[in-house]
This record gives C-alpha cells, structure tokens and sequence, in this order.
C-alpha cells in the first residue's frame, strides 16, 4: 500500500475534480461537437417483433431538401454484404426479430429532416408468430425451445443431499426485465481520416468498439481510432459494438462524410440492450437446524432476440453460493430465444439476481425452521480463517474454481445488525403505525466478484511542462475516474492533483484495453496507472541522477521536483532537458491479474408498507461495504449510494412490460417509473477495510455492491412487514402496489 | 422524438386566437403551458400545421372572486394558483390537488385551463372542478359560453371545446361554510400521473351530520367520475367512521375501471375504495374543526 504523503493522495477526501468542467456545462459529449458537413442518422424501427420485410417503398423520403442518403436493409446486403456476415446486422434484410430493430436508415444536414424523410417510408410487412414468454416457451418446446445458451455450472454431488436433507424448500422467483437509461443516450459519431475513421463514441470500451468496427469494416484496426470523452452514464449498456455503430461507420467510409447517431429515448427503450428478466426454479436442500447443504437452480433467463453480449446469466450462477458454505451446487442457466430486444450486463450483470434468489431461499428457510433472519445467516457464513476460500465453484472461464481473496463477513453482519440497532426495530414492528402501515426488516449479504476480464493498460508521460499525463484504457462515465486515477498517481509519485493531467481514453494513445464493467476499473486501470506510475518515477530519477551526478536511490520525488540531499530538480527543467534531447518519457505497464477481487457486505432495510394501497417506503437503510482500501471516499461512498438507487428501481419500480405479440408496453417513462430523489433513502454506509492481495493498491470494486444485496433486502423487508397480516412470501420483482397488495393477503400457510 | 415542422403564431389576445383557429381550422392547436401538448409533438402523436401560441397575451392570469365564483383565467400556471393566498382561503381542496401535478419543473409552465382542456382522465384539476360543480367558459367566434365541469369532460382526451373555441376561465363554486374538503391521490411515485385520485367535500350541520358530500374521482374512467351513490347515501348520516367506510364501498361499486399496464381493475377498484374512505376520513375532521 502506498503511503499517503501528500494531499490528494490515496484515502484523501477530495471533491470530484471533473465536477468544475461538468458543472459549467464545458462537458465534451458526442452530441455538443460541432462537426463540419456532419451528418444525422436516423434509424426506422421495425414496428413488430416477428416479421418479414415484403418492401420498402421510398415515397418521397430521399427527395426531400437536406436529406443526403436512404438507405434499406436489403440494399445495405446487396451492396455491403459482408457487414452481415457478424451476429446481429446492422439493418434487417428479411426477418425483423424485435419492435425496435433497424429496417432502413436516413441521413440528412439534421435529425428533424431525417425523420421527416423516415415518414416517407412505406414498410410491407407480414407477420410471424411472435415467442414471448419464456416459461411457456420452454412449457411448449421442451429440450427443443431455442436457447442462445445452455450451461450447467456447480460442484459436488446434489441429489445425494437433497434425498437425505431434513428441509427442501423449491420456490419459482422471478426478477423483471430493465432498461439501464443513463442520462446520455449511446452516441456515435465517425469521421473519415485517410483510408480509416477516426470515431468518437459514447462507450465503455473503446477497444472493443475499435475491434468490432474494423472487422465489421474489414478494415486494419490502427485504421480505426477510438475517442471516449465525456460520457453521460453507462452502467454496461454502453459496451461492445450495437448495429448503429457499424451503420455510421459505414457509411461515413462510404460517403466520405461525418455521420453522426445521437440515441433519443425512445431508440433507448426500443434498441439498447436490456436486462435481468430472469425466471429461476431454486431448491435449497438444509439440516433441520439451518445448515445449508445444497442448492440447484435452474434459470431461464429472456435473452431475447440475438445473443448480443457476454451471457451474465452464467455471472447469476457463480453469485448465487455467495457468502454462505455450501457442500453441492448446481445450476443451469438457459438464454432462451424471444422476439424482444436482446439482453446484456446492466448494473450488477446478473449478480442482483443470484443475490435475490439465495438470499430469498435463506428467509424461507428461516420462516420455515423459525430461526431468526440474521440467525440463520449467522449459521452459515465462510469465517476470516478461512480465507482464502476455495469456493469449488468454476470460475467463468471454466478453467479454474473461484477463490475468495479476503473478507470478514460475519464482522459485516454484526456490524450491520448493530448499525441497524435492529431490536428496537423488532419492538417497533410488533404494532402497526397509527397510519396502520406495517414495519419489516430485511436483511441480504453479498459477495461479489470485481475486477473481471483479463486485463488493463495504464499509459504515464511526463509532459514538456513538468506535469504528468494518465491514461488508461477504462474511460469513465460518470465514475470519476479523474479523481480516483489521479489520486492513484499522486500517492505513487508523490505529487498534487495539480501536477496530474487525465486524458480520455483514446485507442491512439493507449494501445490495448479492455474497457469500464464489473466494477473493474479501479482493480484493473487504477492498477495499471500505478504500475506505469512507478515505471515513470524510475526513469525520473534515472534521468534526474544523470544530471545531478547523484545515485537514483539518493532521489526521491516531491510535487513538481525531484529532490537531492543537496538541491534537486524542478520536473519542468527536467522534463525540458529531456524533450531538447528530442525524447520523451512514457511509461507503459499491464496489470493482469490471475484471479479477480471478491467484495462483500451486508444491507439492512427497514421499511414501512401499507397494506391496502401497496406503498413501500424506506424508512432506514444500512449497508456495510467492504472493498478493501478506499482509495477515493466520496466517490466510494457515490457509488454505493448511486448503486441502491438501482436497487430501489429493481426491487420496487422498474419493468419493461411486453404483451405476448412482443409489443414494449412501458415504452416511455411515464409507464417505466425510475427512481426519483425522493423514492431513494439516503444510506448510512459503514465500511470494513479487507484489502485484496490480488493487486498492488489492495482495492476491490464498489460500482456493483450497493445494488447487489439491496433487491432481497428490499423484498425481504416488504414480506417481514406482511407476514403478521398473513402475507405471502415476496416472490417477484419489481414489488409494484399491485403486487404488494396481493402479497399482503395472500393467506399463505407455512 | 423530433416535432414535425410547423407554423407558430402568436396571439395578441382571445378575439385573435378565436379568429386564427377559424381561419386555419382543423391544422391548428392551442398552446399553453406546452407540457402535453409539446412532448405529444415530440413524439409527432400530434402534430399542427400552425401553433397558436397563448403565452403572449395580456392580462389572463388573473385569479379573482366574483359572485360567490373563484375565478382563474387562461394563463394561469398550476404553480400560481397552488400557492395563490385566494386559492388557499377559499378552496384549499384546489391547492392541496395542484400539489400533487407533477413536479414544480412542471408545474410553473403547466396552466389549469390547459389540463382542463387536454382532459387526461387522471388529471388534478378536472376532478376538482368537476366535485365543486365548476365550469369552463370559453370563447367562440359567436360569442362566449359556459360549460358545465359535468358536460365538459367527455371522455379519454375528449372535451365539449368545438374546434374553433377557446377556454377563458375555469369557474369554481366556492364551498359553504362548515365545509370540510380533502384531496388524495395514489400514483408509483411523486409526481406520476395518479393511478386513483379523489376529491372530497363534507357538509356538516351543527349537529355533526351530513348535509352535503361531493367526490369526485380520477383514473377510474375515461373522464372524472362524480360517486353521486356515495354522496346520496351520507346525506343526513353522522360521519362516523363505519358510515364513510360504507360511502367507500357504495363509491367503488359505482366505478368500472378497465385493467392496464399500470393496474388491473381490481386493484385500481380497491385503491378508490381506500382513498376514498380516507379522504372521507380527513374531509369529515376538517369539516367538524369549522363546526366548532
Ligand atoms: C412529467 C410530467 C408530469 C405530469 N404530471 C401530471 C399530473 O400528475 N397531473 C396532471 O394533471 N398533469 C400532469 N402533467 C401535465 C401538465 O399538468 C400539463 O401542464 C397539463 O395537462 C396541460 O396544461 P398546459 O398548460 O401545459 O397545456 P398544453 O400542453 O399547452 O396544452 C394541452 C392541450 O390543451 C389545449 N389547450 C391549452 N389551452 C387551451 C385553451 N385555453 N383553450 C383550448 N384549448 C387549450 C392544447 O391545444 C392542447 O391540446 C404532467 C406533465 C409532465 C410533462
């Protein structure tokens, strides 16, 4: 761990360095660059979920004053075929697969006009039977429904514990499908730049995009370079390579002109990838004293109409063992096919939901053996000592098994009971309040691996003026990684914020990367800028030694100086002398770790539901998070908060409603509530510090825990408060009113 | 989500949009505060070949007492009249229902008459007009006229508005003195549309009973709903908790919600049921602390 010298190093409090240009509106986002000769896309939608494209007829579309090109998805296949050649095309030819898919395209001097001229397009089409539910799908098909994936993950042997277990609980839980909506929509905009493009993107991953634009392109990937400024919210969305992107790539090549797509809302509904929507039958099998012995799920998860992303379905099952020992597991995890916009990662990436489901079957088992919630977690948590903790269960490779790196989780539990000083709580909820709402307490552990994928590149310089440049290949958006990199480089080479310059990521200056997901980018990135960081302070004090005629060990650096026992150095005349020399100082360093980090923690939520209306009001909510060392506090402590937000949406508000003829019904956000301000607590945040061995800062991830746990807190809470009017068991999310109040009498026996 | 082109104009005052809805007809919409009209445009589910735009005219945001009447014109924004001291001494019910309209962002541009006029079943303000017995007077090329809060509101998005009128006022009745008055509403979140919404008004004599009752109630129907069964059945009762609780069972009877993506029917039918005996509940206090 580096020691904290200076202010604006690690652990220090700063404010969000990049508030100051946000705040003032000096924000760079694809949609504000004022681009020459740039043109607008827009795309035309298929408006049903299963059907043949007969014609297109162009009635007047490409006459119209400012509209450029217009363009089919059967003439895009006649003239570009090989940009079918990749998974999901980048307009439809012949069969659409989803309400929202690109059937043809219009490029005009602005969108107005482009939309205008999408008017007077006349689309034919015949319909096809449209698969939507999943359960009746695989009800009807059997091993023949089409899935885009099916796996079975787990150790050990199951159906021996199930047959001799004195408690087997199996229960149907479902979590709905989401929209991630950040504030910006995804943007794109290309522009020729000699044989290649150069490409400023609203993405997580600009070397991922770069890679799928120039094999979509067949063009050389140093023809294709990536840009990623400011980005408006991401939250996984906003990763690998959508069928616009290849469009304006394409067609900027093409016509040799700038083209630019700015999402709008609506497109976000319709077109960008959505999540969760998974459907799990769970069995528990545990002793009569609330052992846990084993666990078989079996997932069938709305993968929808092409497997567009990484499968986080798979990220579901190696959540779902979580804190707790467990002596067998299994899990199947099917992606079944629907005619509705396809899935991928969103906040959480399948991790919520695993977390929802094991934590659901732990307050069923303690309903059923009436041994206390907190109790029967107690009875099976993975103790310190036992650490490192050989899980067995694969890792998502399936070239090795998980292996916990750090964590107390019962420090966390207790922590958490002793914040939540839940006793009170017990004594307050055994009347209702004078309003006649009922208090419940919910309480959800987690673990969760962060820091996933192989790698990240960090990319230091020392500038002509003395200040030093980072980069690396996780751009952010929204995170701070301003703030949390440059912390991260003033601890490692002892500087202030004011010495430290963050560039955006841009394929040109940082060669390879893998992106911003899985609660990666401070394990993986801020790893990597350390790294290089510490390369960069080596070659200082070599260079600096050369002109002072001093050892470099008898050199240390301050901000801007290297100094000597007698003396020292400004960086500026350092860095001066060495540019005279017509060279540069860069350093470059990779950080690929074997195994990633595992986060934990514990939320408790209190929660006052009215019976007969339905409402559920947080009243208190406490989490206790542990990611090792805390390199930035205040936005640790935003990305917990921020991360609830999504929980409170998942658990209680948010669901995309399709009816069975794959039409989105909760297409706009007055049907698709968000969470505001107000439906959000403000959580009281306790952190446990286990640093990870795995990385040279000892950090694990944070963007993911502070949604993980909260979807079974919330549910958990809900169903507590009901239980003494007789309430059922919380069995689905979102927890609308609705729901509540059919849960609240639902007269379950146990 | 880009708005078709269109035409704007401004009109210099009532006479003047009168004349330019005669003269471009069926192509041309009013504009008020913009914040129905201008999304549904975004979303080109309308569009006009020529806007007429309201904003700019004089005078029309008064909000008076005339003849036992309170007053609001064209141009008043829901966020003038929920904190108008005029709307708060007369007819809290108003203020304590503007409050419930979306968010202050909205609010402070949204005007009363223009919610009357797009006539969202959902809406606040209709609902109040329609329980105070309220009406619109609007403008025509023969002259003005009054419709009745129970005639005006016809359906989904429908009103008795012809084509070429323009709302001036909304005419809200002032309450009795005695009178007890609460506004409750239910939706996802702050600030939504409502998913049930009532209005109430309790008439105690110096006896305690019922001598009046008024509830109305929104997003049970295709337009505001008067529970006339409900309000029958308290005339001359005390309003005693079983007896509002029966008035909300008679209230729910009436009403025949259809199922949506927000709510089926059935829940929707429990949620008025409940608001409704609450509101009762708050309605009947109040009345009973101006009694005494
Ligand atoms: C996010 C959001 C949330 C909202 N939540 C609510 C809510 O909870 N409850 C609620 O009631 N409303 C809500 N609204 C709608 C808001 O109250 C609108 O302001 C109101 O419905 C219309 O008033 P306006 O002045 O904005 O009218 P506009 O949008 O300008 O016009 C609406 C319609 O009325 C016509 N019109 C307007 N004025 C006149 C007139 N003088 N004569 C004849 N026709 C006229 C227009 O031509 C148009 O057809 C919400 C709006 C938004 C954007």
């Amino acid at each position: 761990m580096p020691s904290v010298k200076n202010r604006g190093g690690i652990g220090d409090d700063l404010l969000r360095l990049e508030d100051d240009r946000l705040l003032k509106g000096q924000g760079r986002f694809v949609g504000d660059m004022r681009v020459p000769h740039v043109l607008e896309l827009a795309v035309l939608r298929s408006l049903h979920a299963h059907a043949e494209i007969v014609s297109i007829e162009d009635r007047g579309a490409s006459a119209l004053p400012g509209v450029v090109h217009v363009v089919t998805g059967a003439q895009l296949q006649e003239e570009a075929p090989g940009l079918f050649a990749l998974g999901q095309p980048p307009l439809v030819a012949g069969e659409t697969l989803y309400v929202g898919q690109g059937v043809a395209a219009a490029l005009a001097e602005d969108r107005y006009v482009a939309e205008d001229a999408l008017e007077k397009l006349f689309v034919r089409y015949r319909r096809l039977p449209v698969l939507s539910d999943v359960e009746r799908i695989v009800e009807e098909s059997g091993e023949a429904a089409v899935t885009l994936g099916d796996s079975v993950i787990g150790f050990g042997e199951v159906e021996p514990l199930f047959a001799a277990a004195d408690i087997v609980l199996e229960e149907r839980l479902a979590i709905g499908r989401a929209t991630a909506q950040p504030l910006e929509g995804r943007a794109i905009l290309a522009m020729p730049e000699g044989e290649g493009l150069l490409v400023y993107a609203a993405t997580q991953g600009p070397h991922g995009l770069r890679q799928g634009l120039a094999k979509a392109l067949s063009l050389a990937p140093e023809l294709v370079r990536v840009v990623a400024q400011d980005v408006g919210g991401g939250f996984g969305v906003k990763n690998g390579v959508y069928p616009d992107d290849i469009l304006v790539a394409y067609l900027a090549l093409k016509l040799q002109r700038p083209v630019r797509f700015q999402e709008d809302r609506r497109e976000h509904f319709l077109s960008t990838v959505h999540s969760r929507a998974q459907v799990h039958r769970i069995r528990v099998a545990a002793r009569r004293d609330g052992t846990l012995l084993a666990v078989d799920d079996d997932i069938l998860l709305d993968a929808g109409a092409y497997q567009a992303r990484v499968g986080y379905g798979r990220t579901t099952a190696v959540t779902i063992p979580g804190p707790y020992h467990l002596s067998a597991y299994r899990c199947r995890i099917r992606d079944v096919h629907t005619h509705k916009v396809p899935v991928g990662p969103y906040r959480g990436a399948g991790r919520p939901e695993g977390n929802f489901v094991m934590e659901r079957m732990l307050d069923a088992l303690s309903r059923r053996l009436g041994i206390d919630r907190a109790e029967i977690r107690r009875r099976n948590l993975i103790e310190p000592h036992e650490m490192p903790y050989d899980t067995r269960i694969p890792d998502r490779n399936g070239n090795g098994v998980i292996v916990y790196d750090s964590g107390d989780y019962p420090l966390a539990l207790e922590t958490a009971l002793k914040a939540a000083d839940i006793e009170t709580w017990r004594e307050r909820q055994k009347a209702p309040l004078p309003d006649g709402r009922r208090i419940g307490v919910g309480i959800a552990m987690f673990t969760e691996d962060t820091g996933v994928a192989p790698f990240e590149m960090g990319v230091v310089d020392l500038l002509e003026d003395g200040r030093i440049r980072i980069a690396s290949g996780s751009p952010a958006q929204g995170q701070g990684h301003e703030t949390t990199f440059t912390q991260i480089a003033c601890s490692a080479l002892s500087q202030t914020p004011g010495q430290i310059v963050y560039a955006d990521t841009d394929t040109a200056l940082v060669p390879a990367g893998i992106g911003t997901f899985g609660s990666r980018a401070t394990v993986m990135a801020g790893s990597a800028v350390h790294l290089a960081c510490k390369k960069l302070e080596d070659m200082v004090l070599t260079e600096a030694g050369a002109i002072l005629g001093e050892a470099k060990e008898r050199l240390s650096l301050s901000p801007g100086r290297v100094d000597a026992p007698q003396g020292g150095l400004q960086l500026r005349d350092l860095a001066a002398s060495i540019e005279a020399k017509g060279e540069h100082l860069r350093a470059e360093a990779v950080f690929r770790p074997e195994q990633p980090t595992y986060a934990d923690g514990c939320h408790i939520a209190m929660v006052a539901v009215d019976p007969l209306t339905g409402s559920v009001e947080i009243l208190k909510y406490i989490i206790v998070d542990d990611c090792g060392n805390v390199i930035s506090p205040r936005l640790v402590d935003g990305q917990i908060q921020g991360g609830l937000a999504f929980g409170v949406a998942a658990a209680l508000l948010e669901e995309l409603v399709y009816d069975n003829q794959g039409q989105l019904l909760t297409g706009s956000f007055m049907d698709y509530p968000l969470p505001t301000a107000l439906d959000v607590p403000a959580a009281e945040i306790h952190h446990l510090c286990s640093p990870s061995p795995r990385n040279p800062l000892g950090v694990k991830g944070v963007g993911e825990g502070g949604t993980v746990p909260a979807l079974a807190a919330i549910a958990g809470a809900v169903e507590d408060a009901l239980l003494p009017i007789g309430g059922g068991m919380a069995r689905q999310l979102p927890l609308t009113p609705e729901r509540v109040v059919r849960l609240a009498s639902a007269n379950e026996r146990q | 989500m880009k708005p078709a082109s269109f035409r704007y104009v401004a009109a210099s005052d009532v006479a003047d949009a009168v004349a330019l809805l005669t003269e471009h007809g069926d192509t041309a919409k009013l504009l008020a505060g913009g914040q129905s009209l201008v999304p549904m445009m975004n979303l080109r589910l309308s569009r006009p070949g020529v806007l007429i735009d309201l904003n700019r005219m004089p005078q029309r945001n008064t909000i008076a007492v005339e003849d036992g009447l309170l007053r609001v014109g064209l141009l008043v924004r829901q966020k003038e009249a929920e904190h108008s001291p005029i709307v708060l001494a007369q007819i809290p019910l108003l203020a304590e229902a503007i409050a419930e309209i979306g968010h202050a962002q909205i609010r402070s541009r949204g005007t009363l008459v223009g919610s009357c006029c797009h006539a969202d079943p959902a809406a606040e303000t209709p609902a109040v007009l329609l329980a105070l017995d309220g009406s619109v007077r609007v403008q025509g090329p023969q002259g003005a006229r009054e419709i009745a809060a129970s005639d005006f509101f016809l359906g989904y998005f429908q009103t008795a508005l012809a084509p070429d009128e323009v709302a001036t006022d909304l005419l809200f009745p002032i309450p009795a003195q005695g009178t007890g008055s609460a506004f409750l509403e239910f939706a996802r979140r702050h600030g939504d549309f409502a998913l049930v919404a009532v209005a109430a008004l309790v008439h105690l004599d110096a006896e305690g009973a019922v001598q009046g009752a008024a509830l109305s109630l929104a997003g049970v129907g295709p337009s505001p709903l008067r529970a006339t069964g409900a309000e029958q059945f308290l005339i001359g009762r005390r309003a005693e908790p079983a007896v509002l609780l029966e008035a909300a069972r008679i209230a729910a009877q009436g009403i025949e919600p259809t199922d949506d993506v927000q709510a089926s029917a059935a829940y929707r039918t429990q949620l008025a049921q409940t608001l409704v005996e609450r509101a009762l509940l708050i309605a009947a206090s109040r009345a009973a602390r101006e009694v005494a």
